[in-house]
């Protein structure tokens, strides 16, 4: 169930630059109660400079796909698979530091075979991650301008580039570099700590930034603002950023792409235009028709029959079909693979029945009497 | 207590012995207890002391939670408090239910005023056990509501041996079941043996629901009861809030911080949406009100706020600027002078730094708590405000 196809082999590579390779991805945990698959078999190439949001409910396996990309499973958790990252070919300012788990020459990295420090590497200078209330990882009894410093000098990079690189950070974050690098974490808001925490992500100017509900204790007023800002720090970064949330229309402005995962796998990926106006696998247009919005008709809104699955018995065949309202025998049986469902765009689906979905499963986004707003 | 296994006659009967109990509890005021609001808050204020001892020594500064607000709220009447962290809804909302005492003005049930009807039981028309009971709090997060040592049944089992001493163990059980068959746990008996740890996030929150409702309340919190559920399910919860008042007649004071939520809830009970700022009801009305046509800067800054799910709406939204000058919130010790938003505010003048606006009856059908409201007010003659603080600093 491949999305997009292997890098350089087709016709994707020449208007599409993949920066990391997802094959095979799985994660299992041993449980008392048997083996719980959090990640099943995930294909996914993320493509350089754009802005993937990875969707999905609580126990979807969104988490464990941001952990797999930086191979940071926790014990005991167990990845397998393969996540290749594709450095950019020209100089970047840590390209001789590539080297170090780049040696050979070759153009790609596999991240799933480097060593300890070699990772430590990448996970700063190449892919960085912010995870949720992060904020609250700043350590209380330092400054904020020491938590740069400090992460500046690990990495034996150059001390006055760096600290330059972030003043520019800095005023893309609308943060005043002053006052915040002088102050202790509890001085600054959580929306100030949140942004200092981005800021401190990508200090060594990775070309990738996974960030794992990064706005989801936030008000939502600042949640806005950082969804705003995301934006102007990739055109000016040249960023990719991998955004995880649970908030469907928090990314339907923010996305290139937009990739809904249920039951640890991705069920459908497109832009978000062909993805939201009108969704083609079953759950995803059952869970538009469940997300109340300011527009939203509310007697179209409908609750997700059935519930979640069990991690530890995934259902066979389509793992949506016990809730799927249009499911056959085929769909207990056979696993559905991610197959174009609209030619031009890439909008894919893990659903035999997309055409149907689409004609009988109803869903609206806004409320016509409500156009007006 | 009948034993009838019909479930809608027992409620029946149920909600006649409520309310029996009720009406004996007031039988000295049948008249007021008629015509008074159910629950009536006036000009409430909660402050605290700043924390900190020295701070507490050099100054006596108040930090301002609940700044002199008005309330009222009717039988099978839902108001959702809408705000950013910070501005109040939380402490609002527990001072309106009697579990936060006030520092200034009245919170009344029933035209008794709660606080009085505790300390001093003997000039009271309505017990402050009554009030208890009546007024009734589902807290955010439903895994720390529930003792995780206990079964569900013994959870439930709670208030029934502290209300309703008349119940045998027998009538009990029953209760318990008719009251998880009410919060869709069927089948109940499964689920009375359960742990709450082997209950989901969703069916937690329905177990809290069912227990606060045992209490026949009048008036129930929801203090972001659904915020911690998985989108999909959220739905699925309000509509139960939904049905089960319907079923009970029970008033609701929700707060969330999600406006997307207010609306659906407020729409489906023909409710109010009330939007709070440091410790203000800032503007106040019907969910179409204050989405289409509101008065109040701050109400439009929250829509803002809420994105779009239609992609085509989103991608331009996420083009345009906040309409607000600064994204922080003042420290609620040290509020601003005149009108509380007025720093944020991008329509702010002279006037609104000096003068403090009141609730004004808007031409959109909402009371603002703005002087825009105010066709003829000085405000409009007023200069426009020197911009120290560009959009640009957000910090």
């Amino acid at each position: 169930m491949a999305i997009g196809q292997p890098h350089q082999s087709t016709t994707d590579a020449e208007t599409k630059d993949t920066i990391l390779e997802v094959r095979d991805a799985r994660v299992q945990f041993g449980m008392s109660r048997g083996q719980a698959w959090v990640l099943n078999d995930v294909d996914l190439d993320i493509y350089r400079e754009e802005i993937l949001a990875v969707v999905g409910e609580s126990g979807s396996g969104k988490s464990m796909f941001a952990s797999a990309l930086l191979d940071a499973v926790e014990d005991p958790g167990v990845l397998s698979g393969n996540v290749t990252y594709y450095p950019e070919d020209t100089g970047t300012v840590s390209s001789d530091e590539i080297e170090t788990f780049d040696a050979s020459g070759s153009d790609s990295v596999d991240v799933l075979d480097l060593t300890q420090s070699e990772l430590k590497r990448l996970r700063w200078e190449e892919i960085s991650m912010v995870f949720q209330g992060a904020m609250n990882s700043f350590n209380p009894t330092m400054k904020i301008l020491h938590h740069f410093h400090e992460t500046i000098r690990a990495h034996n990079a150059v001390m006055e580039d760096r600290m330059d690189h972030v003043r520019d950070l800095f005023d893309s974050l609308h943060l005043d570099f002053d006052r915040v690098m002088k102050s202790y974490p509890h001085e600054l808001s959580g929306g100030m700590k949140q942004r200092a925490l981005i800021a401190l992500a990508l200090v060594l100017e990775p070309d990738v930034l996974v960030m794992d509900e990064p706005t989801a204790a936030l008000d939502l007023l600042m949640q806005r603002s950082i969804i705003s800002m995301l934006r102007n720090l990739r055109d000016e970064f040249g960023l990719t950023i991998v955004f995880i949330t649970h908030d469907l229309s928090l990314v339907a402005g923010l996305a290139d792409r937009i990739g809904v995962m249920y039951a640890f796998e991705f069920i459908e990926v497109g832009d978000p235009t062909s993805l939201l106006n009108d969704a083609a696998h079953p759950y995803t247009r059952a869970l538009l028709r469940s997300l109340p919005s300011l527009t939203s008709d509310l007697d179209e809104m409908k609750p997700i029959a059935g519930s979640r699955p069990d991690p530890v018995n995934i259902p066979t065949g389509c793992s949506y079909h016990p809730r799927c309202p249009i499911s056959d025998d085929r769909c207990e049986i056979e696993d559905p693979e991610l197959v174009d469902v609209d030619d031009e765009n890439e909008h894919k689906a893990a659903c035999f029945y997309t055409d149907q979905a689409r004609t009988e499963l109803e869903y609206t986004l806004h409320d016509e009497s409500m156009e007006d707003m | 207590m009948s034993t009838e296994t019909e479930t809608e006659r027992d409620r029946k009967s149920d909600e006649e012995a409520a309310t029996d109990e009720t009406t004996n509890t007031a039988t000295d005021t049948p008249d007021e207890a008629g015509s008074e609001p159910l629950l009536s808050i006036e000009d409430l204020e909660v402050h605290f002391d700043a924390g900190g001892l020295v701070r507490k020594l050099l100054s006596d500064t108040k930090v301002r939670a609940v700044d002199g607000v008005n309330l009222e709220l009717e039988e099978k009447d839902i108001v959702v408090l809408v705000g950013e962290s910070g501005c109040g809804k939380t402490t609002l909302g527990k001072s309106a239910v009697g579990l936060q005492k006030p520092t200034g003005g009245s919170v009344s049930y029933r035209g008794q005023d709660i606080w009085e009807a505790k300390d001093s039981p003997r000039s009271s028309d309505i017990d402050w056990a009554e009030i208890r009971r009546a007024l009734q709090i589902i807290h955010q997060d439903p895994s720390t509501a529930l003792n995780s040592s206990r079964r569900v049944e013994a959870i439930l089992a709670d208030p029934l041996k502290k209300w309703r001493t008349e119940l045998s163990a027998e009538e009990r059980k029953e209760t318990i079941y008719r009251y998880l068959e009410y919060v869709d746990m069927v089948p109940a008996e499964d689920y009375a043996n359960r742990y709450p740890h082997q209950l989901s996030g969703g069916e937690k929150q329905r177990i809290v629901l069912g227990r606060a409702l045992l209490m026949n309340p009048d008036v129930i919190l929801a203090d972001e009861a659904i915020s911690a559920l998985d989108v999909s399910l959220r739905v699925e919860m309000m509509e139960l809030i939904l049905d089960l008042q319907e079923t009970f007649d029970t008033s609701y004071l929700f707060i969330s911080h999600d406006l997307a939520n207010a609306r659906y809830l407020a729409k489906r009970a023909g409710g109010r949406i009330a939007i709070m700022y440091l410790g203000e009801i800032v503007e106040i009305g019907s969910p179409d009100e204050i989405l289409k046509n509101p008065t109040h800067p701050y109400t439009k800054v929250l829509r803002w706020s809420t994105p779009s799910i239609d992609p085509e709406i989103a991608a331009e939204e996420i083009e345009t600027q906040p309409p607000i000058r600064r994204i922080d919130v003042p420290d609620p010790a040290d509020p601003p002078s005149g009108c509380k938003f007025h720093t944020r505010c991008p329509e702010a003048r002279e006037a609104c730094t000096q003068m403090e606006p009141e609730l004004y009856d808007a031409e959109g059908g909402t009371k603002a708590n703005c002087f825009r409201a105010v066709s003829n007010h000085e405000y409009w003659s007023s200069p426009e405000l020197e911009d120290e603080d560009e959009i640009g600093d957000w910090g």
